[in-house]
C-alpha cells in the first residue's frame, strides 16, 4: 500500500471501528466517561441520557405510536423534535421576548412598570450580566410556571390515584397536581414557589390543570415576565397518542396583564424508553456566583443553550 | 505529516493575528460574530451550570501570559457532544475558537475545541 495511503486509511478505519462500537453497545451499558480520542475528525451530536447511554425518542426510533391511553400521562419525555427545544432562553416558544412579541403583551400599567424593572439575561430587557436581578440568578427556587417555560428538558410524570406528579430535570424539582376532586384554596394564607394545583381529565385523553397562591417573587419566564398574587395558570396535557403529549399554557393575571395570553401553545413532549435516565440539572449557589463573577463585564448574545 | 503539523501551526497563528484586531475594536461588552481563536495550556476545566467554563492560559506577543476564560454550554447540553467533566485536565494543549466578547476581555463563547491531536469538539450544532 503506498505510504500517503495508510494514514487516511488507519484514521478512517479507526472511525468506523469507533463508530460500529457506538451503535452495538447495549443500551443498559453505560459509556465510558472519557473515551480515548482519535487523531483528527470530529465529535458528534447524539443524545444521551444520565448514564451517557444514545437514546432517541421512541417515535424517532421508528417505532409507530399506539393509541392515547385513557386518563394516562405516565413516562419519561422530552421536548420534541429536538431536546432543547425547550431551553426558551428568549422567552417560551409562543411568546419570546423580542420587539414584535413583546408589542404583543397585554400589559397593564402595573405590568409593564414591573417588566421594566426587570433586569434579564435574555430578551428586550436585557442587561450584562452584573446587573441582572433575576431572582433565578442567585437559585431562587425557579418556581412556576417558569420550570415549564424556562430549560424544560426531562421530565418523568407518575400517577397515583389521588395525583400527578412531574418530576423535572430542571433544578430537580417536582410538582404535585391533586386529581382527587378537591377544590383550590378559597384563601391563600401561604403563597409557595411551585403553588397549589389541581387537575381533571375533560375527556379520556385531556388533563386541565388549574395552579394558583404563587410566591410573586418569582418571574414567568426567562425574560422577566412578571407576576402577581392573582396569577393563575393553566395547563393543558393532551395525550395525543401513546408517544406523544401537546402541552398548552394560560396565563391569567389581572393586575399585570389585561387578558389571558398563551406563552406555549401545543408544545410537544415526546415519549422516551422507559430506561432513560434524566440527568441532574442543579442551580447550585457556588457555582452561580462563580459564573456571575466570570462573566460580569459580559452580555450574552447566544441562546443560553 | 511534517509539512501538514507546519502548515496547521502557520494557519493557527494566521488566524490568532488576524482575529486579534478585529477583537480588540469593538465597545461595549456583549459577545458578536467575531471569531477569536486562541492556543494555549489548560488551567482548569469547570463542569458548572449555569455554563461550563475552559480557563486556558495564552502567551500574548510580549510574552506575557493571558488568563482566558471560554464559556461553554451547559453540561446537559455538552453531554450530547461528546463532553464529559473529564475531557480536559490542567496541562493540556489546545486551541479555542470562540465567539468574542466586543471588549478587550479574554472571554469568549466557545465555539469548537481542537484538541493536540487534532481532534475537533464543536461545542453546538455546527
Amino acid at each position: 500500500m503506498p505510504k500517503r495511503v495508510v494514514g487516511p486509511t488507519i484514521v478512517l478505519a479507526a472511525l468506523a471501528f469507533s463508530a460500529v462500537t457506538r451503535a452495538q453497545t447495549s443500551p443498559l451499558t453505560p459509556q465510558a466517561d472519557s473515551p480515548a480520542k482519535p487523531a483528527a475528525g470530529q465529535n458528534e451530536n447524539i443524545h444521551v441520557d444520565g448514564w451517557n447511554r444514545p437514546q432517541t425518542s421512541l417515535e424517532a426510533s421508528g417505532k409507530k405510536p399506539g393509541p392515547a391511553p385513557v386518563r394516562d400521562l405516565s413516562g419519561i419525555w422530552e421536548p420534541v423534535p429536538g431536546y432543547r427545544d425547550g431551553v426558551f432562553a428568549s422567552g417560551p416558544r409562543d411568546m419570546p421576548s423580542d420587539p414584535a412579541h413583546e408589542a404583543m403583551m397585554p400589559y397593564t400599567a402595573l405590568g409593564k412598570e414591573t417588566m421594566d424593572s426587570h433586569k434579564a439575561g435574555f430578551g428586550v430587557n436585557q442587561a450584562p450580566i452584573s446587573a441582572i436581578n433575576d431572582p433565578f440568578n442567585i437559585c431562587d427556587p425557579i418556581g412556576f410556571p417558569r420550570i415549564n417555560l424556562f430549560n424544560l428538558r426531562g421530565v418523568q410524570i407518575l400517577q397515583t390515584p389521588r395525583q400527578v406528579l412531574i418530576l423535572y430535570q430542571n433544578t430537580r424539582t417536582w410538582r404535585n397536581i391533586w386529581t382527587d376532586g378537591r377544590a383550590l384554596p378559597t384563601e391563600i394564607t401561604e403563597p409557595r414557589w411551585f403553588g397549589y394545583s389541581v387537575g381533571r381529565w375533560v375527556d379520556p385523553t385531556t388533563l386541565v390543570v388549574t395552579t394558583i397562591g404563587l410566591d410573586e417573587s418569582t418571574w414567568i419566564d426567562n425574560t422577566g415576565r412578571p407576576h402577581s398574587d392573582e396569577l393563575s395558570v393553566e395547563e393543558i396535557f393532551h395525550r395525543v397518542d401513546e408517544f406523544n403529549i401537546d402541552l398548552t399554557v394560560t396565563i391569567t393575571d389581572p393586575k399585570m396583564y389585561t387578558k389571558p395570553w398563551v406563552p406555549l401553545n401545543k408544545f410537544r413532549l415526546g415519549m422516551n424508553s422507559p430506561d432513560f435516565d434524566i440527568r441532574e440539572m442543579i442551580c447550585s449557589v457556588s457555582q452561580q456566583l462563580l459564573f456571575n463573577e466570570l462573566m460580569k463585564d459580559v452580555v450574552p448574545q447566544s441562546p443560553n443553550k | 505529516m511534517r509539512n501538514t503539523l507546519r502548515l496547521s501551526l502557520l494557519v493557527a497563528v494566521g488566524v490568532f493575528a488576524v482575529s486579534i484586531p478585529l477583537f480588540a475594536h469593538h465597545g461595549n461588552a456583549s459577545y458578536d460574530n467575531t471569531e477569536v481563536t486562541i492556543k494555549g495550556t489548560v488551567t482548569a476545566w469547570l463542569w458548572t451550570n449555569p455554563h461550563s467554563f475552559l480557563k486556558v492560559d495564552v502567551k500574548d506577543e510580549n510574552g506575557n501570559i493571558v488568563h482566558w476564560v471560554c464559556e461553554n454550554n451547559a453540561p446537559s447540553t455538552l453531554v450530547n457532544f461528546g463532553f464529559t467533566a473529564k475531557t480536559f485536565k490542567p496541562g493540556d494543549e489546545v486551541t479555542v475558537v470562540m465567539s468574542a466578547t466586543s471588549k478587550t476581555l479574554p472571554v469568549g463563547r466557545v465555539r469548537r475545541i481542537i484538541l493536540a491531536n487534532g481532534y475537533v469538539m464543536n461545542a453546538s450544532v455546527p
